[in-house]
């Protein structure tokens, strides 16, 4: 059998480069700019088109970090309400374990109905709210995992086992990068830290590393080595390039056949060019008031996540294919993750976010953009409806069903699709995996997530697993 | 690793390959026929009108057979589209069950009644639709006569998925043959066969090799292949000199016996083993000692360590006839994996490591994708799913992993005492002999090369010779030592040379004291509240410092000679490092000194040991070793020469070797002499079991019994690997030589033979020189699996040395050098990065083994971590000065320098590193804190290197990263850049020689290998 396959690294001929180099962050400029530069008789690849129609551009995944109570937040289950305190048979499995009764901690927060669609939504989210007619929410959602750390690579990466590529870096091998001076592929961390496994969440696994996250600070330098380290300024800074050039054209010379050479001469353009784009990128002081007020950008307990959301915003409207904002960071209550006070948590986190949020879809709707940017919102599970402890609020987790909710990018507004049991403990009714969320996504991004894959030891791997997955087709426009 | 082709164009060229090579009618011919009995038309007028629609709108998405565009919808191999589909079934077998339809698996399904196994997924069937279908399977399933056994056929590659005589006469699955060298034209390309292989390949295609590449080029491509590290300007200047006819051989040699050879080389393995130091997932764990088995590898090449042996430790290292604590260490091949110390599915999770190890060692090992056959038989190769078990059924006794404790081992528990402490004294006895010998032939050649050069002398004036013993006070690991001591206040003198403890009647004990404290255990019992200690040693000469490290429990001062030489309060969990107060030093003195110690003990555990070692030389004088090294040739011949380098070798090799009864490591175990009965798990999931499985090896491999031997009386494991790794290492193994020297290949020529290093299978790619790979690898065999002397054979080839440049009508025929015209360029690894702009700066730290050291990480990644600060630690700037296969490998934080240049990703088997250009690579070398450090080094090294002459400076520079004599005009465009930076950008002179230095590191030229 002889099935011409591709090519491997360090060798140079033309479509092994392209591939190597390709894809990931940059990829299009370098290739592009070496296409201009004439290293190339044709020119080069652009931004991947789209294999199939999807409406999306880019992907803002707002990750909730430690799991969102889901009967407290959107899933409304008023038959819990007077069952609180009281002891019934339900089978659970969290940190805890499986347990097969429990003490139900009825919901903390009263819900009322919003928008045309009337969805019912808790005092936690006001300002989202007002959005829900832009938003479809899955309530049927389950994991493999009730643990945080295999439960956020299932959520990232689509396996409980890490080494796997991330949803961002999936987006960015079918697509390519459409902005030679920024990443494609851009990950905020919560000031608290970072999730658990850290970079592992952005990983892109067995593809090559240009295809990872790159994570973004808000403020200061926003990429690693962005500035240099001993305040080299530019001028002297393009006197060092433009110098390293001349000395790497002599080396070029009876070389010229190893692209690799030109390749690496034009990422030193590129890092130049970048060093100003970055921070025109992140320069969210520049938003007019109207702007900062609303998001919550005000000096008040929103104007952290304010501050990434606009960022998220500028940074679509700069091509950038995939970003992920984490709410809540490190370990117990700094994120989602109601094991103690239910109410201090979740009140402290979704006042950090929800006037952000509904700032992003409404800022976005505005501009025209919301068509074509798809907004995820979820934890990487959600909450029993029992107390994890003999006394308190805690629930513990739960990956039988949970709720995650989706807007803008082909996204049908004002839908809910699946529901859980009555106590919200498991989901019943279109019961919709992670794979599935997973596929719905590559698929508004035009995308097949079925033919989708990446060859690795031995198999055509896919983000929606070897067998493939069903997009959530109910949410879709 | 490997890029593929886009999966859509896979698939098409499969199909097309598909069906030219298989009329339609032989499609599904697989599947077995089955009967139906006869129903009434009323039956089958119920299932069309009830059952199928149900069917079709609830089942097909997934087990439609094929959908309306022609996909293939047979998800777990089930195809509810014909009676005969259902009855066949899928991976958790028939459907319906005939004898018995209650039980059908049909029903249990879309019962929900087993929460891992609910069918429909989305939601439960209404009650009505449930009432159907049982009603339906009660009648035995009655389907339309006209597609009661339609099948879609799935079986495109059934002619490379089965056992038979075509698949075993592939060229990866056929026995090893030495086959015939060619015979070419050309004498030069006749006298290495490696040579005539190449060649006719290349005549077959109407091509030439390339010629020679220069000498320089050669020189630099050798250090780096071999070393990792370039070659000084002196170093190339050598070889570049030497007109000699074997001075390339002699060079191969020599640098095959550098140290730093098994530094390089373990890394590639490494990549292969996925090797990293935590266990990732939440907590992300260490795995204490793992470092070992790092210093296993790097110590296997540098000992040239036969590969089947290599092999079998790594496998059995416990199960051996010979268990020595180094075997032990290699079995650490087990425990490097990812682990989930809190899995959802705790059974699962067990399988899904054993999977991970055992994908390592059939890929590393025989380079087969064995893991496909996990949940179903391999799609592309002979490997049905009952391989897949047999073969794991060798690793299920192997005890799960754990935190520590239970995987690790007590290396002093192993082997008989006696034999232990002769070979320890002999190991000592050895050393110093050795030393003194170096030190002797040292010193005549310092004192003739002063002779010869003044400017030398007056440096050599400062320089120290170094001590043949420089171990003071030895702590238990190091060797046995002897204190008196006392548990009663002593006198107020008891501190000073002139107190004789003997003589005040203190008892004589061997070190170490006190109690059981974690990991360590005393000689000597001491339970009082405080504890006075005296021993001495004699110098010849005063050492330029002292270094002095602990085990504690609790408060210590150490004095010497009566002056206080350090204190340290509270208790240490370790040995660890006790700051010198350096007015001390000036107690020294030749003969006789003293060192007294006061230990209190305060609650729980107490413990006392103490290690005090001289250090030579002062900083920055000459280092003796390096420069007989470079200059020896001039006073000493060549036999003397070669009999230094022995000595030096010797020494280092005894002293790498793990002391016997020092320390731990992580290792495998079993439970016991039998293990568990193993099942074929039904689509991989540990909680359905299919039929029972013995060990076996591949089908596809011959049917070699497996005979696992009786135990042995106190045998404390199944025995299973041995017979494993046996097989493995037989000479006649169709893989695990062919695949070795694949591997070497690789990592000399850029690619291997076989372009698909860790899949030799069909998935892979076919080898470009079949016959040459047959050749080396019979040949490896032959010379006793030495991988050494394979890598003789090779870069003594004319092939080796072919210059990397282009030629237009060789480009035009063989675009990607697969028959290898030419030597393929290639970029420095990660790795080889970090070492050579350390080593360019003067600063590389060639320290060896040991535990991984902290490299400094910026705040920013930090902060990617959840825990604050990441649990990362710090280490001094001498060890950050490390090689880079030495620095800690934590699964969630990594050093940005290491995966910014192509790091091989720690979760998975890495064959092949990526080359990746992208613009951050280039932020990181021109910005970062590391760079610009050794920048700064860097100049400063050459005002030494070259005096006050700029030009001096910028030729020795250049000299230094492109390991070839600077030409004019590289010189001048430094210069020019020099002048700018001053003129135009206010640089002072310092600062615009480290922004050269800063340009130097980055030039192409550096980071290249022709």
């Amino acid at each position: 059998m002889n099935i011409p396959r591709n090519t491997f690294c360090g060798q140079t001929h033309r479509r092994e480069f392209l591939h190597n180099v390709g894809g990931g962050f940059t990829s299009l400029a370098l290739t592009g700019m070496l296409a201009k530069d004439g290293f190339f008789g044709q020119s080069a690849i652009a931004a991947k088109p789209q294999p199939l129609p999807g409406k999306a551009k880019s992907v803002i995944f707002l990750f909730m970090y430690g799991g969102p109570s889901h009967m407290d937040t959107f899933d409304y289950k008023p038959e819990l309400y007077p069952l609180d305190g009281k002891t019934i048979d339900v089978k659970t499995f969290g940190r805890g374990g499986r347990k097969s009764k429990g003490r139900v901690v009825g919901p903390k927060w009263a819900f009322k109905p919003y928008g045309k669609c009337g969805k019912m939504v808790s005092d936690l989210f006001p300002h989202l709210g007002g959005c829900v007619d832009d938003m479809a929410f899955i309530h049927s959602m389950t994991a493999d995992s009730p643990i945080h750390g295999s439960a956020m690579l299932m959520m990232n990466s689509g396996s409980v086992i890490s080494g796997k590529p991330s949803l961002g870096s999936w987006v960015n091998y079918g697509l390519g990068s459409a902005n030679e001076n920024l990443p494609g592929y851009v990950v905020m961390l919560d000031g608290k830290g970072g999730p658990i496994s850290g970079a592992k969440n952005w990983t892109s696994g067995y593809m090559p590393a240009s295809y990872q996250g790159t994570v973004f600070r808000s403020q200061g330098d926003p990429i690693l080595n962005l500035q240099h380290a001993k305040g080299m300024k530019a001028n002297e800074q393009r006197q060092v390039i433009t110098s390293l050039n001349q000395l790497n054209a002599q080396h070029l010379a009876g070389r010229e056949d190893n692209t690799n050479l030109s390749a690496r001469i034009a990422s030193y353009e590129l890092a130049y060019k970048m060093q100003s784009a970055a921070p025109e990128a992140i320069d969210v002081n520049s938003e007019p008031q109207h702007i900062k007020d609303l998001y919550g950008l005000d000096g008040s307990r929103t104007d952290d996540f304010a501050r990434k959301c606009i960022l998220a915003r500028r940074l679509v409207e700069r091509d950038v294919r995939f970003i992920q904002i984490y709410s809540g960071g490190a370990h117990n209550d700094a994120n989602w993750d109601a094991h103690g006070n239910l109410e201090k948590n979740h009140n402290y986190h979704a006042g950090n976010t929800d006037k952000p949020i509904a700032g992003l879809i409404k800022d976005l709707k505005q501009r025209g953009l919301l068509d074509e940017t798809l907004i995820v919102w979820g934890g990487e599970f959600g909450r029993q409806p029992t107390a994890e402890y003999a006394k308190g609020t805690g629930r513990d987790h739960n990956a039988y069903g949970f709720t995650m909710w989706m807007a803008g990018g082909g996204i049908k507004g004002g839908v809910s699709v699946g529901q859980t049991d009555e106590l919200g403990s498991k989901a019943v009714d279109n019961r919709y995996h992670v794979r599935n969320l997973h596929a719905t996504v590559l698929q508004l991004m035009g995308l097949d997530q079925n033919n989708l894959s990446y060859f690795y030891g031995g198999l055509d791997q896919k983000l929606v697993g070897v067998e493939g997955a069903d997009s959530i087709h109910q949410i879709i426009a | 690793m490997i890029i593929r082709l886009p999966n859509i164009l896979l698939a098409v060229l499969l199909c097309l390959w598909g069906l030219a090579c298989f009329p339609p009618d032989v499609l599904g011919e697989d599947h077995p026929v089955v009967k139906h009995p006869a129903f009434s038309p009323e039956e089958v007028a119920f299932f069309s009108k009830e059952v199928r629609p149900l069917l079709t709108e609830h089942c097909f998405s997934c087990h439609g057979g094929k959908n309306a565009k022609g996909k293939i919808k047979i998800r777990a191999g089930l195809q509810l589209i014909s009676r005969r589909g259902v009855l066949i079934g899928g991976d958790n077998g028939p459907a319906i069950d005939e004898q018995n339809p209650a039980n059908s698996m049909l029903l249990k399904m879309v019962s929900y009644a087993d929460e891992d196994h609910e069918m429909p997924p989305k939601a439960k069937l209404s009650d009505a639709q449930l009432a159907t279908l049982n009603k339906w399977v009660e009648m035995k399933a009655p389907w339309t006569p006209g597609d009661i056994n339609k099948i879609e056929g799935t079986e495109e590659l059934a002619l490379t998925t089965k056992v038979n005589e075509t698949t075993k006469n592939y060229w990866s699955y056929r026995p090893l043959k030495t086959p015939a060298v060619p015979k070419v034209a050309d004498p030069e390309w006749s006298k290495n066969p490696l040579d005539a292989f190449v060649f006719a390949r290349l005549a077959e295609n109407g091509l030439k090799p390339n010629p020679s590449a220069t000498k320089e080029e050669l020189v630099r491509r050798a250090y780096h292949n071999i070393t990792g590290l370039a070659p000084t300007p002196e170093q190339v200047a050598a070889f570049v000199g030497d007109a000699s006819p074997g001075a390339w051989k002699a060079l191969i040699d020599e640098l095959l016996e550098s140290p730093q050879y098994g530094e390089k080389w373990a890394r590639h393995w490494l990549d292969v083993v996925r090797y990293a130091e935590s266990n990732g997932f939440e907590r992300d764990s260490d795995k204490p000692h793992i470092w070992r088995y790092r210093d296993w590898v790097i110590d296997a090449y540098n000992n040239d360590k036969p590969y089947n042996r290599f092999i079998m430790e790594q496998l059995a290292g416990d199960e051996l006839d010979d268990v020595t604590p180094e075997s032990m260490i290699a079995t650490g091949f087990f425990r490097l994996m990812q682990w989930d110390d809190e899995p959802a599915d705790r059974l699962q999770h067990r399988y899904d490591v054993l999977d991970d190890v055992m994908r390592s060692a059939a890929e590393g090992f025989l380079g087969m994708t064995i893991g496909c056959a996990r949940c179903h038989d391999h799609k592309g190769d002979p490997i049905p799913q009952t391989d897949y078990y047999s073969f794991m059924a060798f690793f299920n006794g192997v005890t799960n992993h754990s935190k520590g404790g239970g995987v690790l081992q007590d290396l002093s528990k192993l082997g008989n005492p006696e034999q232990r402490q002769a070979a320890q004294k002999d190991r000592q006895n050895r050393i110093i002999d050795l030393k003194n010998r170096i030190s002797a032939i040292e010193k005549i050649g310092v004192a003739r090369l002063g002779k010869k050069d003044p400017r030398l002398a007056a440096l050599l004036k400062g320089a120290t010779v170094p001590l043949a013993e420089p171990l003071l006070v030895a702590d238990h690991r190091s060797r046995s030592q002897k204190w008196h001591f006392t548990t009663d206040k002593p006198a107020d003198n008891w501190s000073e040379v002139g107190f004789r403890a003997e003589n005040a009647k203190w008892k004589l004990g061997e070190a170490p004291f006190g109690t059981d404290v974690p990991n360590e255990k005393p000689k000597t019992e001491w339970k009082t509240k405080d504890l006075w200690l005296q021993t001495g040693f004699h110098l010849t000469s005063i050492p330029a410092d002292l270094k002095m490290s602990a085990y504690h429990d609790e408060d210590i001062e150490v004095f010497l000679n009566g002056q206080l030489l350090g204190r340290r309060g509270g208790h240490s969990k370790s040995y660890v490092e006790i700051p010198i107060d350096k007015k001390a030093l000036g107690a020294l003195q030749t003969g006789r000194n003293v060192v007294a110690v006061h230990v209190r003990q305060v609650s729980g555990g107490q413990f006392f040991d103490l290690k005090l070692e001289a250090v030579a030389g002062a900083p920055g004088s000459v280092d003796i070793a390096k420069l007989l090294a470079a200059r020896g040739k001039e006073v000493f011949t060549d036999e003397q020469m070669t009999t230094y380098r022995e000595f030096n070798n010797d020494l280092r090799k005894l002293e790498r070797v793990i002391p016997v009864g020092k320390g731990q490591a992580m290792v495998v175990k079993e439970s016991g002499t039998n293990a568990a009965q193993l099942h074929v798990h039904i689509r991989g999931n540990a909680n359905a079991k299919g039929e029972p499985v013995q060990p076996s090896f591949p089908k596809i491999f011959g049917d070699t019994e497996v005979k696992i031997p009786a135990p042995k009386p106190g045998q404390r494991t199944t025995g299973r690997r041995r017979v494993l790794a046996e097989w493995m290492t037989d000479k006649h193994n169709r893989r695990s030589s062919r695949v070795a020297v694949n591997r070497v290949w690789q990592q000399h020529f850029g690619n291997g033979i076989c372009p698909t290093p860790s899949d030799f299978g069909y998935f892979g790619m076919k080898p470009t020189h079949p016959d040459l790979l047959d050749w080396l690898a019979t040949e490896f065999v032959r010379r006793d699996w030495s991988v050494k002397e394979l890598q003789r054979i090779i870069m003594n080839s004319m092939t080796y040395r072919m210059s990397s440049r282009g030629r237009p009508e060789a480009l035009t025929k063989d675009p990607q050098n697969n028959l290898l015209w030419r030597f393929n360029m290639r970029r420095l690894s990660a790795e080889e990065i970090r070492d050579n702009v350390l080593a360019a700066a003067g600063k590389l730290n060639l320290k060896m083994g040991g535990p991984s050291f902290f490299s400094k990480l910026d705040e920013a990644v930090l902060a990617t971590s959840s825990t604050k600060g990441g649990k990362w630690g710090n280490s001094s700037p001498e060890e950050q000065s490390r090689r880079a296969v030495y620095i800690k490998i934590k699964r969630s934080l990594k050093d940005p320098m290491l995966t910014g240049f192509d790091f091989a990703d720690t979760d998975a088997p890495c064959a092949q590193r990526f080359t990746t250009t992208v613009p951050t690579q280039a932020l990181n070398m021109l910005n970062s804190n590391f760079l610009n450090d050794q920048a700064t080094h860097f100049a400063t090294r050459l005002k030494q290197d070259a005096g006050e002459n700029l030009e001096a400076q910028l030729k020795r520079g250049l000299e230094i990263v492109t390991a070839r004599p600077a030409d004019p005009k590289s010189i001048a465009i430094a210069k020019d850049m020099l002048q700018k930076l001053q003129k135009e950008h206010g640089l002072n002179a310092d600062q615009a020689l480290e922004r050269f230095c800063l340009v130097a590191l980055n030039m192409n030229e550096f980071m290249f290998i022709d």
